[in-house]
């Protein structure tokens, strides 16, 4: 009570230089969390539930986290959008401050960071949550104003609200196009999961329509899992387009909605143009991505490699062979907040165990599961070896409607875990 | 019976909660190992996914065994318990019985 208290006088009182306030007394330390995607929220939970003492404060400018995972059910008219809503509820109930703000500039040599609102803090550490940016113009022609008109829908929200309309106004007999970019991005097998869904969809609602997939890579994640089940649930409704068949999009024209790749123009009803991603703007902004673009950091306490006492989580950091995904980076933020709280204390952090589990949705009932177990060995993550992977190829109905039911229970796991119980969704 | 398991259950708090800088660490290590579970098994109700709170250690180590050796991977579970070596499962048994009594559940 005390502690928010004070916090509150600070950030009401005018900020000269060297008015960054005293910390209240038996504190273990201040950590500035920002960003409020499943890794910064799981990392500011963590530091509250591994130790009380420790101030934590989340900045993130939206009052709710719209998931990406479950967005695909959503655009596939098998769960509200609504539902993917999640309010900060549960992380204030772990005694997480938080601030509808922006970090707006950070000096990492006196910890002092500037907020949009005009306030500065005092951090011990900063964590560094941005997710990701879109590199706009790839596709040429591709812009801001041209995903309004072909939605990425690859952060949730009024882009997959905009996309599912679409998706509901188009004829049947319609040509639905996703263009995917060169890999790295945000959750690789997740254009495959959405083409899956809205064939189920189609062939419910407008049976002759049709799924081209335009891929700039040359091979599909879980290709072996995803191939068969099109064969088997949806035959000849998804063609997918490898980069070595001209299936890369070079130049979209949004007033058409027409893609070009070098094999000619293809115009399609509805267009679903993935761009290229690179680290949340702040990453770049604060210098802390590296030459290729993501963000190295120290895979013991995912201290970043550019600056001392700042730690970067989630699909911004290099965490490589993990995929870009929630589960690695709720299992990225319980490793940093555990060396944070560590350090903190004055002891060395814990060896990292790290983790990563993923569904892949191919019909309500009938999904596959992947996962990973990664140990730091000779300075980089790894995979365990024999451990880990993807459901089998061959496999009962029963196993895939069990795993269906298990992605379900892994949604409502991962939130209340990243979020906090009682952080699940908006009413209405 | 009950008096047995309550001692043996507070054997066990007391070798997670201990105090002093080496079972800190210890037990920093076993939240390195034991947290992963949590993204998974938290939902606050009812789901697909077995709930784990109130379960023993005896409990969960003797399921978390059995899917490090069952040859079928078909389970997501037979595939992530490969990732660990009996001792390493064993604390991380230990940890979640340990923190189900703590809380009274999770």
């Amino acid at each position: 009570m005390r502690r928010r208290h004070f916090l509150q006088l600070g950030l009401l009182g005018t900020f000269g230089s060297a008015s960054a306030p005293a910390r209240p007394r038996r504190t273990a330390g201040r950590v500035l969390v920002a960003g409020g995607g499943f890794a910064g929220a799981t990392c500011a939970r963590y530091l509250r539930l591994l130790d009380p003492a420790i101030d934590v404060i989340l900045v993130d400018p939206d009052t709710r986290y719209v998931t990406c995972p479950m967005s695909n059910e959503a655009l596939a008219g098998l769960r509200p959008i609504a539902s993917l809503a999640v309010s900060r509820d549960g992380l204030r109930r772990a005694g997480v401050q938080v601030l509808r703000d922006r970090v707006q500039a950070v000096e990492f040599a006196p910890r002092r960071v500037r907020l949009a609102g005009g306030a500065t803090l005092t951090y011990d550490r900063l964590v560094i949550a941005p997710g990701i940016r879109f590199l706009w113009d790839t596709p040429e022609g591709y812009d801001r104003a041209a995903a309004a008109r072909m939605p990425h829908a690859w952060k949730a929200g009024t882009q997959t609200e905009l996309l599912g309309a679409q998706l509901r106004a188009m004829a049947d007999g319609g040509v639905f196009a996703i263009s995917v970019p060169r890999a790295p991005y945000r959750c690789p097998h997740a254009p495959y999961e959405r083409a899956s869904l809205l064939a189920w969809y189609f062939k419910r609602h407008k049976p002759r329509s049709k799924i081209l997939i335009f891929d700039a890579n040359n091979q599909m994640p879980y290709q072996e899992l995803f191939a068969p089940a099109w064969q088997e649930l949806y035959p000849g409704m998804i063609e997918w387009i490898p980069m070595t068949e001209q299936g890369a999009v070079l130049r979209v024209d949004p007033a058409t909605l027409t893609l070009y790749t070098a094999s000619g123009a293809h115009r399609v009803a509805v267009a679903n143009v993935i761009p290229p991603q690179a680290p949340g703007a702040l990453a770049r902004e604060l210098g802390l991505s590296s030459g290729r673009g993501w963000c190295p950091v120290d895979p013991h306490t995912f201290e970043s490699s550019l600056a001392g006492k700042v730690h970067v989580i989630g699909d911004a950091c290099i965490a490589d062979p993990m995929p870009r995904s929630a589960s690695s980076a709720n299992s990225q933020a319980k490793q940093c907040a555990l060396a944070i709280a560590a350090e903190l204390a004055g002891r060395a952090p814990p060896l990292p165990s790290l983790h990563n589990t993923c569904y892949l949705m191919m019909a309500p009932r009938y999904a596959a599961s992947t996962s990973g177990i990664y140990r730091v060995g000779e300075g980089a993550i790894e995979a365990v070896p024999g451990a880990g992977g993807p459901s089998p190829v061959q496999a009962p109905a029963a196993l895939r409607a069990q795993e269906a039911a298990y992605a379900e229970g892994w949604y409502e796991g991962i939130i209340a875990d990243s979020f906090g119980a009682g952080g699940r969704r908006d009413r209405g | 019976m009950a008096v047995m398991r309550v001692a043996w259950i507070a054997l066990l708090c007391c070798s997670v909660l201990a105090t002093g800088a080496a079972a800190g660490a210890d037990a920093a290590q076993d939240e390195a190992l034991a947290l992963n579970c949590y993204v998974c098994h938290a939902a606050p109700r009812r789901s697909a996914i077995p709930d784990i709170r109130g379960w023993t250690m005896r409990r969960l180590l003797r399921r978390l065994i059995a899917y490090k050796r069952d040859p079928d991977r078909a389970t997501l579970m037979s595939r992530i318990a490969k990732g660990y070596s009996d001792a390493e499962l064993r604390r991380i048994a230990a940890y979640i019985a340990a923190r189900n009594l703590r809380r009274g559940e999770r």
